[in-house]
């Protein structure tokens, strides 16, 4: 099993809270598109991976004419052996889809889209600097739907300062009536580097305060929960058999080739990223444009406990003894803490964080964290 | 004999003693130029580091005049308050002293005390008008202070600059025409004052002396007369940059003695070295064991290094003879010590070499200064922690220590000066003024009420021009209170203090204040209380973290998310866990943070 990712690091305008590695010099894209072929070819010889997903994300794959994929899906069938029913996921942006363009995806071989919707109020839209408006949020997934997508994923973003918890309830109430599959709901992070944050630094935005984000996040998982979806991962729900299987291997340790500038790839035992500089990788010389680290076993144990935490999965106690045999009985030992206080739960084998406890699982990681 | 002069360099802080000894190591070739740096006597890399003089420094220069050839020992001194001992140690093994002001900011109040400690030991006064160099050195002004001190002619005064070098010539020729040479009786039994000891990890305590009468001899046996030890002289010699053994030291000459000493408590600066045989009638006056007049819980983050600390503190002693230490337990840190400090900078330092030089990661709870509790019974227990002071059942009543304190600032401030200094208990004994605009303040004060923020109070509502020193003079009563700090119902003892109960209400409101700043948020609200006895006086609350999580982890976010926790978990590890609190190292120190 593996994953392939392509990063697509162009952007129209730039949303005020993405922190993503993406860049608004459109002419940059013919050559990147050139060294992007070119690394695919010459990354897959030493990726020799059978390939259950391949995702493409960015940046706006969705500013990138299809015919373009074709020429990728088939170099992709070329170089890598890929499995029969590989999931194939583009991100796209609700108003760069006409019905021609999404039929032209198919096409190529997306079988899976994920729609950067956010939210379905103008006022979120306009606020977080998206180029959609809300109607063509709301119109995103029937095209979708209607152009034969039957594996459609949404993103919303909640906690935005400006907005309420009414607010976001109606977003929610909205979701429920749409052919979806699969909702990624991410609480507004306000990161360095980004537009959001320079308005933080002049006291022009800030963040809502704890119990509010914590009743928008219950209601979302209620409300999701009444649409049938499953919550399995932090910030992941999706209907029974849906999963993003492309992001379940970033958290089941899988391997993954990263392609593009910015992306990150993992062979099992080091982690390597292609650094986030447009400029060089355009040059085209690909051994000069990623780093490396080979992960030490504390470095894999951590790794372990902060991903599988994050999942309704949860750490499988078998594979942590197995795995990490010197470090197994003082984790069990600090786990029992989180046990008692209900954060945790242990069952058939499997160490989970309760969906209560998610919003603060950051702490329980760190505090099992071997440093 | 007549050929030596023995004189130290005295001003208040950052006035350019260090700076002067430079030029005078060069011009008496003492120090070659390649081996000349900023300050050079500065030699710890704290001292260096911070740009200030902590432990006096000898050393011992030749100089040709007029064809003769001369020996002149330079003992420089801190400026510092905390280190104030240091000058009258360095003092008394000399005749003269350089008086050191700063043409730029004139006499400020470790001149004035500084030199009232010289002129006590009759020690010959060159003053010197330093940093002459810079646009804005005021010379006539500034001499018109000094003339006003010291009594003297303007033509005394040398200007002076230890930058370009200039008066170094004539600082010089002062010194061998008008410092006297050293008196005393070649012949008669010896007498060496001991001014100061370092430790040196190959030879051990190295004591400093000079040697007021008689000589002595390599292999001689002598004897401490404080301390009534006998040791043979391993090694006797004078002290240039490094040390310069010699078969003898005689009247006059300050150098050092090697014997085989092994702690720094057995040499007490101020004892007199004697032969054993024809021992000299009675000790030099003036013996005075430095007392240490603030306290403060010294506890190893991780309780298993407790033998570690104790051996480091130990270590640190050898060459720090001021810092005293003795066990101590505490319900929230667990085994420590409870250290006697000169002051809140002497605090600071032993916290920093513990750091740097053992590795030793502590925590240091609030600082008291030592009071005298007097039991009903009529006994007398000196308190040098909050769970020291006897129950007020058994307790009749509490002293306090009290300070002289001297400050000199524009007068422009003075009303600043008065409210601050009032509000914290003072008592105004003498306002005079040293020029038509420069105004000289004693007050007389608890020495409780200036170890906290006193100085940088200070400092900021004179907008830096006010100068400050103490002495103590004794002790008064005092309205003492025990203020405990309750996390979460439970009393943290490593966060109680003592105060005046006049301060305690106040005080305990902005620990509380100061705490919920610094206390991270956990898991489950912490409650933050102040209590005098069971009486609560002050709550906060420290609101539960309800979220805390990434939102996006995938494939690029994974290393540094990781990193992240990683280090924030490492922080934590520095904090410790009071009942389920979990409290950073800082928050023990909160109270000396408070605004
Ligand atoms: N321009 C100028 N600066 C000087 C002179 N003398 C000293 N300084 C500067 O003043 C500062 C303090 O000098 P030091 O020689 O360390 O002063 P100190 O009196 O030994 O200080 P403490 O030992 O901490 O009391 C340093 O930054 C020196 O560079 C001078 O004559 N001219
Ligand atoms: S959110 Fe999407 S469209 Fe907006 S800047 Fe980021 S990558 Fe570009
Ligand atoms: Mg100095």
């Amino acid at each position: 099993m593996a994953g392939v990712y392509l990063h697509i690091p162009f952007c129209f305008t730039l949303c005020g809270y993405c922190d993503f590695y993406k860049s608004t010099k459109l002419d940059k894209m013919d050559q990147f598109q050139n060294v992007l072929l070119m690394e695919m070819e010459s990354r897959s010889v030493d990726f020799r991976f059978p390939i259950d997903t391949f995702y493409v994300g960015g940046g706006t794959p969705s500013l990138i004419a299809a015919d373009f994929y074709q020429k990728l899906f088939s170099l992709l069938h070329k170089n890598f052996n890929c499995s029969v029913n590989m999931e194939c996921t583009i991100e796209v942006n609700p108003d760069d889809i006409s019905e021609d363009y999404l039929h032209a995806l198919k096409n190529a071989g997306f079988n899976r889209v994920s729609i950067g919707i956010q939210s379905f109020h103008e006022q979120d839209l306009r606020q977080m600097g998206r180029r959609h408006n809300a109607q063509q949020s709301m119109q995103a997934v029937a095209l979708a739907n209607s152009c034969g997508f039957s594996n459609i994923g949404i993103d919303l973003i909640y906690g935005l300062p400006w907005s309420t918890e009414q607010f976001f309830e109606k977003n929610l109430q909205i979701v429920k009536d749409l052919p979806i599959q699969h909702l990624s709901a991410y609480h507004l992070t306000i990161e360095k580097g980004t537009g959001f944050h320079r308005l933080k630094q002049s006291g022009k935005l800030t963040e809502i305060d704890d119990s509010r984000s914590l009743r928008e996040y219950e209601m979302l998982c209620n409300e999701v929960e009444k649409m049938g979806m499953q919550h399995y991962e932090v910030s992941n729900f999706c209907l029974s058999g849906y999963e993003s299987k492309h992001n379940s291997s970033y958290w089941n340790g899988v391997p993954y080739l990263g392609l593009g500038p910015g992306s990150h790839s993992f062979d099992g035992k080091k982690r390597r990223w292609n650094k986030s500089d447009l400029t060089l990788y355009n040059k085209g010389n690909l051994d000069l444009i990623f780093e490396e680290e080979v992960l030490s076993e504390v470095d894999f144990f951590n790794e372990q406990v902060m991903l599988g935490l994050r999942t309704s999965k949860g750490i499988s106690l078998t594979e942590m003894e197995i795995r990490f045999p010197h470090y197994y009985l003082d984790f069990l030992k600090r786990i029992d803490k989180w046990i008692h206080r209900n954060n945790l739960v242990v069952t058939n084998g499997f160490i989970t964080c309760s969906e209560s406890s998610w919003f603060v699982v950051d702490s329980i990681i760190e505090d099992l964290f071997v440093v | 004999m007549k050929n030596i002069r023995n004189f130290c360099i005295i001003a208040h802080i950052d006035h350019g003693k260090s700076t002067l000894a430079d030029r005078l190591l060069q011009i008496t070739n003492t120090v070659a130029d390649k081996d000349l740096l900023e300050q050079t006597l500065d030699s710890m890399d704290l001292e260096r580091e911070r740009g200030i003089t902590i432990k006096s420094k000898a050393i011992q220069m030749q100089y040709v005049y007029n064809g003769e050839n001369y020996t002149l020992n330079l003992i420089d001194t801190p400026g510092h308050v905390d280190f104030a001992y240091e000058v009258s140690r360095s003092i008394a093994a000399c005749e003269g002293a350089l008086l050191i002001v700063d043409a730029t900011q004139g006499i400020q109040a470790q001149t004035i005390s500084n030199l009232y400690q010289a002129v006590d030991h009759d020690l010959h006064i060159i003053p010197v008008l330093n940093k002459m160099d810079m646009p804005n050195a005021m010379p006539e002004e500034v001499e018109d202070q000094i003339i006003d001190l010291i009594g003297c002619d303007r033509s005394d005064i040398i200007r002076a600059s230890g930058k370009t070098g200039l008066g170094v010539d004539l600082i010089l020729q002062k010194i061998i025409e008008e410092v006297p040479p050293p008196v005393g009786d070649p012949e008669g039994p010896l007498q060496g004052l001991i001014f100061d000891s370092v430790f040196n990890s190959f030879r051990g305590i190295i004591a400093y002396f000079k040697v007021v009468n008689g000589e002595i001899r390599k292999g001689d046996h002598v004897k401490f007369v404080n301390t009534a030890k006998e040791y043979y002289a391993d090694e006797v010699g004078v002290l240039g940059l490094g040390l310069v053994p010699r078969d003898v030291l005689k009247t006059g000459d300050v150098g050092y003695i090697i014997s085989g000493i092994k702690t720094s408590k057995e040499v007490k600066v101020g004892d007199t070295i004697t032969h054993v045989k024809r021992a000299c009638a009675k000790a030099i006056s003036g013996f005075e064991e430095v007392k240490p007049m603030v306290f403060a819980g010294v506890y190893p983050i991780d309780s298993e290094d407790y033998e570690d600390l104790r051996s480091s503190i130990e270590k640190l002693q050898l060459n720090d003879a001021s810092l005293t230490f003795l066990p101590e337990s505490s319900a929230a840190l667990g085994f420590g010590f409870r250290c006697g400090f000169l002051g809140l900078l002497h605090m600071e330092i032993v916290q920093e070499r513990l750091d740097r030089e053992f590795d030793m990661d502590v925590i240091t709870t609030v600082p008291n200064v030592p009071y005298l509790a007097y039991t009903k019974k009529g006994e007398l227990i000196e308190v040098h922690n909050p769970s020291g002071l006897p129950d007020a059942g058994i307790l009749d009543y509490v002293e306090e220590p009290y300070i002289s304190a001297q400050i000199i600032s524009h007068s422009d401030y003075i009303g600043n000066i008065m409210t601050l200094c009032l509000n914290k208990r003072g008592e105004l004994v003498k306002q005079h003024y040293l020029t038509t605009d420069r105004v000289e303040l004693v007050f007389d004060m608890p020495l409780a009420e200036i170890v906290f923020d006193f100085y940088d109070k200070l400092k900021s509502i004179s907008k830096g021009y006010a100068s400050f020193d103490y002495h103590t003079t004794g002790y008064r009563l005092s309205k003492l209170v025990k203020l405990d700090i309750l996390l979460n119902g439970e009393s943290v003892d490593a966060l109680s203090t003592l105060t005046h109960f006049d301060n305690a209400y106040s005080m305990g409101k902005r620990m509380c204040e100061k705490l919920k700043e610094l206390i991270p948020r956990q898991q489950f609200d912490v409650a933050i209380q102040a209590a005098i006895g069971s009486k609560v006086i002050s709550r906060e609350t420290v609101k539960a973290l309800r979220k805390d999580v990434t939102a996006k982890c995938y494939g690029g976010d994974i290393s540094r998310k990781r990193k992240l926790l990683e280090k924030q978990k490492k922080g934590k590890k520095r904090m410790k866990q009071v009942g389920n609190v979990e409290v950073p190292q800082k928050a023990f120190l909160a109270v000396l943070k408070l605004d």
